[in-house]
Order: C-alpha cells, then structure tokens, then sequence
C-alpha cells in the first residue's frame, strides 16, 4: 500500500506540546515518518494509514487538528452533504503517481452490510441524485471495469468505514466536478443513500492560507460556526 | 493491492488540463452553510457563451444589501466554508471589482438581497471559464456577511479580500452538461 504525506495543522504552544504529538504517532504501524514544526503548527504525517485514524490518533493528546494538504499536488476531497439525514462523509482522493490514485474516506450513519462507491458523471446535487447521471465511463478502461466503479465497502455493526483503496484508472483531472455517490447494496433493488462534489483541494504546502486549527470547522462539529473571514 | 515505497512525484499542478476537450458548456452550485448557522442558501447556474460566462441564480436568507460573492481557490467544504481558502487568483493581482483589469479571476463583486432576503444574480462575466486555466469547476463559490468594497474601502483587507467579512454560505461548482 503506497504511503501518503499529508500536512495537519495542530493547536501547539509549546515544545512539550510537540513531544506529545510525536509520542502520539510514535510506534505505531503504518506510520514512516513525522515532522513537526511548532511555528507555523504544522505536521506532516507520512503513513499508509486511513486519514482519520492518523488524525484520531494526532486529537488524541487533546489538540484540535485540522487537514491542511496532501501530497502530490492533485488532490480532491468529497464531502457527502446530499442524502438520508444522519449518513455523513469524507472521501479524499491522492493521486502520488500518474498511474495511482489513493481514495481514502470515512462515512458515518451507514446499514451494516455491504455499500457501493461509485463516481457519477455530474455534480449537481440541487435534488440529492436525481441529476447525477449515470456513472461515469468515458471510455473502456485497461482491466475493462466501469471507470467510474470504485469498490464495495463492507460496514461494520457501528455504522461507520473507514477506507482507503488504490485505484489505477483514476485520475484526479478527470473527476473534479463529478459527484462520489453510496448505494446501499443490503436493500433489494439496491438504494442510492448519499452524494457530494468531488472538489479541488489544497495539495502538500499548497494551502496559502494559515489555518488555525482553533476555528477549524468539520462536518462533524455542525453546532460551531466558522470564525474565518477570508 | 501492491507494496512499494513512492515518493511523491507529480510536483506540477496540471488540473488546469481539466476538461480540455471535453468543452463543459454548463455548471452549477447549491450553496449553503454547512455548519448549519446562517441559513443563507441559493442555486446558480453557470453557461458558457461567446463572450464568457453567464452567472445565474438566487441566494436567499441573507439580510437586505450587498454581500461579496467570489469563486474560491479550492471546493474542500471539511472544514466548513473556511477549507475553500482565498479567492482564486491564478494570475497573482490584487482584490479588485469584476470590471477592473487588476483583480483576482474569482472576483465576481456583490449580489444584492432585497427586503424579503432574495438576491436574484445575473451576472456575464468575460475572465471565468468552466475549462482551461480559468476553470472554475471544482472551485468553492462564497457568499459573504458583508460587502464586497472592491479592493477600495481602504481597509487593511480591502485588497485581498474586499473586507467582505465571515462566509454565510459555500458550494462546489459541479458539472451540469
């Protein structure tokens, strides 16, 4: 599985507070390597691991932690807001060589059983998946699956997965703009239940923006309001 | 699956080849706040012509006045509307008003709410495309608190981002057709 780099911004004050975050990260298997820089609050993680448990991993010294960017430089992230109330999702893409695309996500509020992840041809979600089209296949591809057909994921009993896959027919250019669809494949016919915009994201040291890690707003946090005014 | 160890090695960012030859004539954004606070929500509809693109739509739940609208650098709504980042400026000019030479390509002015709260848009602009290096698919569309003073209210943010204040409601541009 190919190791990805990925630049957190963690709340840190203080030299003991880098200590923390490196013994957080210390030992553990997947991780390659840390680098910490108490100035600007950031931390880069270089690790096969999915993005969430790094993250989990990095709040469990009781710091918030925010994802800044994600090596290489084409990255893309899908936030699943369309669908059932109480399903909720992230999905990064990576693509650290032309020919690899890592997909990495963590959804929450799912049926245990099996779901598929597939990428449709348009990212309009004004009606939840009723304008999304088909999925997307622009041409035959080198194994001949449907390009857009990322995999079925399995959930557990607490609703939750967390994935990460490397795909070899996806490539970030062809996507952005697309919308990531789940099914839920336990329902017979099969039930589309969530949808978001595949969208830009900041790559490695790309992100020109100073994100406190204090105001950082996720999707799993809907009672705060961002403070930001960029 | 496959072990290898890899370096990251596309260091140039060759998103702007997006949709070449594929000419997406059409876009569009439903934008809301995804922290669930201001209420602030719209549809817009962005069509390729001529003479660039035509912005159209309505924003509702916004107080009456001007409020800052601007195509961000980046669609990542993971950290609310705060991840899209600044506007985008692939060019590198200052903050400035849609019929200005020096502005950022996101800079697409104000939308005005009248009494009930509605902006109708309708707005051509001839610097964003929906391909090419201007391509704004993917990007974050921002509805602002305040207005837009168009890089000329002489704050210290005037000329980065209009002093336009917090961000009511966000979206990513998605391909329509």
């Amino acid at each position: 599985m190919s190791a990805t780099k990925i630049e957190f911004a963690v709340q840190m004050t203080c030299d003991a507070c880098v200590d923390a975050v490196k013994k957080s990260l210390e030992n553990v298997s997947g991780v390659k390597n840390v680098d910490v820089d108490l100035k600007t609050g950031s931390v880069v993680v270089d690790s096969n691991l999915p993005i969430a448990e790094v993250q989990k991993k990095l709040e469990s010294t009781g710091r918030k932690v925010v994802i800044k960017g994600q090596a290489g430089s084409l990255a893309a992230v899908c936030i699943l807001e369309a669908g059932i109330q109480g399903v909720k999702g992230v999905v990064r893409f990576i693509q650290p060589l032309p020919e690899v695309c890592v997909v990495d996500g963590t959804i929450d509020g799912l049926k245990p059983g099996h779901h598929q992840i597939s990428i449709h041809e348009y990212g309009d979600i004004s009606k939840e998946y009723e304008n999304v089209g088909d999925v997307y296949n622009p041409s035959s591809t080198k194994n001949g699956r449907i390009y857009g057909d990322v995999g079925t994921v399995m959930v557990s009993n607490n609703g939750r997965i967390d994935f990460r896959l490397e795909d070899e027919v996806i490539k970030i250019s062809d996507i952005i703009g697309r919308s990531l669809v789940v099914t839920d494949k336990t329902e017979k016919p099969s039930k589309r239940i969530a949808a978001g915009i595949i969208a830009r994201s900041a790559g490695l040291f790309q992100n020109p923006k100073t994100i406190c890690a204090c105001d950082g707003v996720t999707i799993w946090d809907e009672t705060s309001k961002p403070k930001s005014t960029l | 699956m496959y072990m290898r160890d890899i370096e990251p090695l596309c260091k140039t960012d060759n998103l702007h080849l997006l949709g070449q030859g594929l000419l997406f004539k059409q876009a569009t954004v439903y934008v809301d706040d995804p922290a669930g606070a201001s209420g602030v929500t719209g549809n817009i509809t962005f069509t390729k012509t001529d003479s660039g693109v035509t912005v159209s739509g309505t924003v509702s739940g916004l107080k009456e006045g001007k409020h800052g609208f601007h195509i961000h650098a980046l669609g990542d709504l993971s950290g609310g509307c705060t991840s899209t980042g600044g506007h985008f400026n692939p060019t590198n000019l200052t903050h400035g008003s849609p019929d200005d030479k020096n502005r950022h390509i996101g800079d697409l002015g104000n939308i005005v709410a009248d009494a009930s709260g509605v902006a109708k848009i309708e707005i051509s602009d001839t610097l964003i495309d929906l391909e090419g290096e201007n391509s704004i698919i993917g990007r974050g569309v921002v509805v602002h608190e305040g207005e837009d003073d168009l890089g000329k209210g002489g704050y210290e943010d005037s000329l980065t981002t209009g002093h336009a204040g917090g961000r009511l409601a966000c979206g990513v541009v998605g391909i329509l057709a």
